[in-house]
C-alpha cells in the first residue's frame, strides 16, 4: 500500500492500522529533522508526534496538487518548526491553503510522473557541487536563514546568496524549466 | 494584475526551506498569496524538503500515541476565503482584510505608516508605509536586507517602476530616492533585517524628513 493509498484510508475510515504504518515511517526521521534545528531528543519526539497527528486530522484536505505525502509532510513539520522551536509566526500557510484552480486537471499527470520527478531531485541534489548542497541542506535541514549561514561558514552572505542562487537554478531545471 | 519583479531565487528557496528571518518570510508569503508563479517555485522546492527530509538517518521514535476520540476534520472543499479585501491574506490577521482601515500614523506630511508586531526575540521589523501620490521620500540608504512589495499604487525609483505585486529587494549599502506614481497614495509592505539599533529604513527617513 503506497503513502497516499493510507492517507487515503485515514480520511475515508479513520484507519489506525495506516495511521501507524505512517508514523513509523515518517516519525523517526521527522524527529531527527527537529533535532538538526537544536533542541533535545524528548522535544524532537513530542514534535515529530504532533506532526503526526496534524497528518491524521488533515488526512481529508491532502490531495494530489499538494505533491506527494512526504512534502506535505515535510511543510507541515517546517511550519511546526517555526512556530514551536522558533516561536515566530510561521507566514508561508501549508500548500492546502491555496486553492489552485487548474489543479485537478493537472493531478492525474502528476500522480504518473511524481516518482520519476522525486528521482530527478534526488539526482540534481546528490549532482550540485559540495559547496552548493552544503548550502541547500543548510537551509532545508538545519533552518539557518543566509545571515547565519555566512556566520558559520565565515563567508560573505553574498557568497552564500550566489551559492544558494545557483543550486536553486540547477534544481529547478531538474523538475522542468521555470515560467520564464 | 502583472508582476514584473519576482523575489530573488536564493529567497524562494529559502522561505521553501522555511529558513527566512520572520519579517521577510511576511513579505515572502504576502507576495506569494498574489503570484501563482511564485507559488507554483514554491511548490517545487517543497519537494527538495521532502527529499532531504527522506535522506534523514532516523532517530528511534517510541510507539505511535493513542489517537485522539475525535474524528480527523472534514474537507472543506476549498472554500475558506470568503472575506474580500486589498491586504494579502497572510497579513488579515494582524491588520484586517482592508488597506484604508489600517490603523495609520502620520510621519510626516503624505506619508504614513503602521508597523507589524513580530516575535518578540525578532531583530526585524515589519511595517505598512502609505505614501501620496507623486511625492518623493529623501534620499535614503537601507541596513541590512530589506524586502518590500508594493500593494497598491506604484512608485519609481532609478533601478525601474514597481506596480502591485512587484517585490523590490534592497541590500545594504544601496541609496536611493522613490516617487510614488500620480493616482492613488502608494502602500507598500516592508521587510527590514537587520540589529535593532539600526532600525533600518524607516528610521533613516524618519532622520532625514525630521532632521533629527
Amino acid at each position: 500500500m503506497s503513502d497516499r493509498e493510507k492517507l487515503e484510508r485515514i480520511a475515508a475510515n479513520n484507519d489506525p492500522q495506516a495511521y501507524r504504518a505512517l508514523f513509523e515511517k515518517f516519525g523517526p526521521i521527522v524527529k531527527a529533522f527537529m533535532m538538526r534545528q537544536g533542541t533535545d531528543a524528548a522535544t524532537a519526539e513530542e514534535l515529530a508526534q504532533e506532526t503526526m497527528l496534524n497528518v491524521w486530522r488533515k488526512a481529508s484536505l491532502y490531495s494530489l496538487d499538494k505533491g506527494s505525502v512526504t512534502t506535505w509532510i515535510f511543510a507541515i513539520a517546517r511550519n511546526l518548526r517555526i512556530d514551536q522551536l522558533r516561536k515566530e509566526k510561521t507566514w508561508v500557510e501549508l500548500p492546502d491553503t491555496y486553492v489552485e484552480q487548474a489543479s485537478s486537471e493537472i493531478a492525474a499527470d502528476e500522480a504518473i510522473s511524481s516518482e520519476q520527478e522525486r528521482q530527478k531531485i534526488k539526482q540534481a541534489l546528490d549532482g550540485l557541487p559540495k559547496e552548493q548542497r552544503e548550502v541547500v541542506v543548510l537551509s532545508f535541514i538545519e533552518g539557518l536563514p543566509h545571515r547565519a549561514i555566512a556566520e558559520r561558514l565565515q563567508l560573505p552572505v553574498g557568497t552564500i546568496k550566489s551559492r544558494i542562487r545557483l543550486a536553486y537554478l540547477k534544481l529547478r531545471t531538474a523538475v522542468g524549466d521555470p515560467d520564464e | 494584475m502583472t508582476i514584473k519583479f519576482h523575489p530573488a531565487p536564493e529567497n524562494l528557496l529559502s522561505c521553501a526551506a522555511g529558513s527566512m528571518p520572520e519579517a521577510l518570510a511576511a513579505v515572502m508569503a504576502s507576495h506569494m498569496a498574489m503570484c501563482p508563479r511564485c507559488r507554483h517555485e514554491l511548490a517545487v522546492f517543497d519537494k527538495v524538503g521532502a527529499t532531504l527530509l527522506e535522506e534523514m538517518p532516523p532517530e528511534t521514535v517510541g510507539t505511535a500515541p493513542a489517537l485522539p476520540g475525535s474524528a480527523p476534520v472534514a474537507a472543506t472543499g476549498g472554500a475558506q476565503h470568503v472575506e474580500h479585501g486589498d491586504v494579502p491574506e497572510p497579513l488579515r490577521a494582524a491588520v484586517g482584510p482592508r488597506l484604508d482601515r489600517i490603523k495609520w500614523r502620520r510621519l510626516a506630511p503624505g506619508v504614513w505608516f503602521h508597523t507589524v508586531s513580530l516575535s518578540e526575540h525578532s531583530k526585524a521589523s515589519l511595517r505598512f508605509i502609505r505614501v501620496a501620490p507623486g511625492l518623493q521620500l529623501p534620499d535614503h540608504g537601507h541596513s541590512g536586507s530589506e524586502l518590500t512589495l508594493v500593494l497598491q499604487g506604484a512608485f519609481n525609483d532609478a533601478f525601474g517602476s514597481y506596480g502591485v505585486g512587484d517585490v523590490l529587494e534592497m541590500d545594504e549599502g544601496i541609496e536611493h530616492s522613490p516617487v510614488a506614481a500620480p493616482g492613488g497614495d502608494c502602500i507598500c509592505l516592508i521587510a527590514s533585517e537587520g540589529p535593532a539599533r539600526y532600525n533600518g529604513f524607516l528610521a533613516r527617513l524618519v532622520q532625514k524628513l525630521t532632521g533629527i
